[in-house]
């Protein structure tokens, strides 16, 4: 018997194998093909998101959606962090000029001093 | 609409391709990672990325893109598997052995086709029973690329050079793959009081 005779009565042995499967993984198989060609008739949705979390789903749609999701969740989180940042530091910014008018309009030196070149000049001189 | 009544077609196709493999497909699997849960996952797997993915492609081709797309679940199996910390994979490892006792349930050791044995007297059905558990505890035990080639070749009868494509591999690296595959069984076979 050549190699290739052999091979073919193992794999018709094989056959015989898988034409007894327990009925229990049968069902499960039909199950999971089920699952698989409802997946095919369903409409697709957002397809680039489907290829940005298709490493890790593995068990059904509702896992993919989910990883999408979070997905979509952690693109929101990035982006209203750095809007955050950016309204805090504009505010910060126009508190300190605030304060900056405030202290200079509450003092006892008044404004034009602040434009005359000899005042600017004394202040230089007379700083240690 | 024209999509719509190709869609169809493919679904039809689809369907029955998928019923045609999925057992084998699960056999195959459960050659590799000799765990009927994780064979089962790896199957569905396939299925959803082969009707996600290559639901149009022309329905000659798709006993050779699900074989690739088993391989590399199969692949990617164990890749998970080694990434795992050191201590999962040693419990898992112990506890296959305990699933398969725990896995003996009466009603599922039910044959899914009862008539298919009528013919067979019942001393010649045991024995064909012990052969074939004998045969595919033999290819469980082989080298991952021979069991591979093995049975994409002569089991899934893909041709070599389609075989070569599923395995990622060149031809001839399946020719060596196979030779050794089915010398090794005979080997085990004939050790094992098995005349074929």
């Amino acid at each position: 018997m050549n190699e290739r005779e052999i091979a073919k009565k193992i794999a018709r042995y094989l056959d015989r194998g898988t034409a007894e499967l327990k009925a229990g993984t049968a069902y499960k198989l039909q199950l999971a093909r089920q699952e698989a060609l409802a997946r095919l008739s369903a409409p697709r949705r957002a397809p680039e998101l489907v290829l940005a979390g298709a490493g890790g789903g593995t068990l059904g749609g509702g896992r993919r959606f989910f990883a999408d999701v979070r997905i979509w969740a952690g693109v929101l989180v990035v982006v209203g962090g750095i809007l955050s940042i950016q309204y805090w530091q504009s505010v910060q910014h126009d508190r300190d000029i605030e304060e900056t008018d405030a202290a200079i309009l509450s003092s006892e030196l008044p404004l034009e001093a602040y434009l005359d070149r000899g005042f600017q000049a004394w202040l230089n001189h007379s700083e240690p | 609409m024209g999509p719509r009544g190709s869609h169809l077609a493919s679904y039809s196709e689809l369907s029955a391709f998928l019923a045609e493999v999925e057992r084998r497909a699960f056999k195959q699997a459960l050659f590799a990672v000799r765990n009927e849960e994780a064979a089962l996952d790896i199957v569905q797997d396939a299925m959803l990325k082969l009707t996600e993915k290559y639901a149009a492609k022309p329905p000659a081709e798709l006993p050779m893109l699900f074989q690739r797309i088993l391989q590399n679940t199969i692949h990617d199996h164990f890749r998970r598997q080694k990434v795992r910390s050191t201590w999962t994979t040693l419990l898992s490892a112990l506890g296959q052995k305990d699933e398969k006792d725990e896995d003996f349930d009466p009603l599922e050791t039910l044959p899914a086709r009862p008539d298919s044995n009528a013919s067979i007297d019942p001393a010649g059905a045991h024995q064909q029973a012990e052969t074939v558990a004998l045969i595919e505890q033999a290819l469980a035990r082989l080298p991952a690329r021979q069991r591979e080639a093995f049975l994409l070749r002569y089991w899934e009868e893909l041709d070599v050079a389609e075989t070569a494509t599923a395995m990622g591999c060149s031809e001839g690296s399946v020719k060596t793959h196979c030779s050794r595959a089915v010398h090794a069984l005979a080997e085990m076979l004939k050790a094992k009081g098995i005349s074929l």
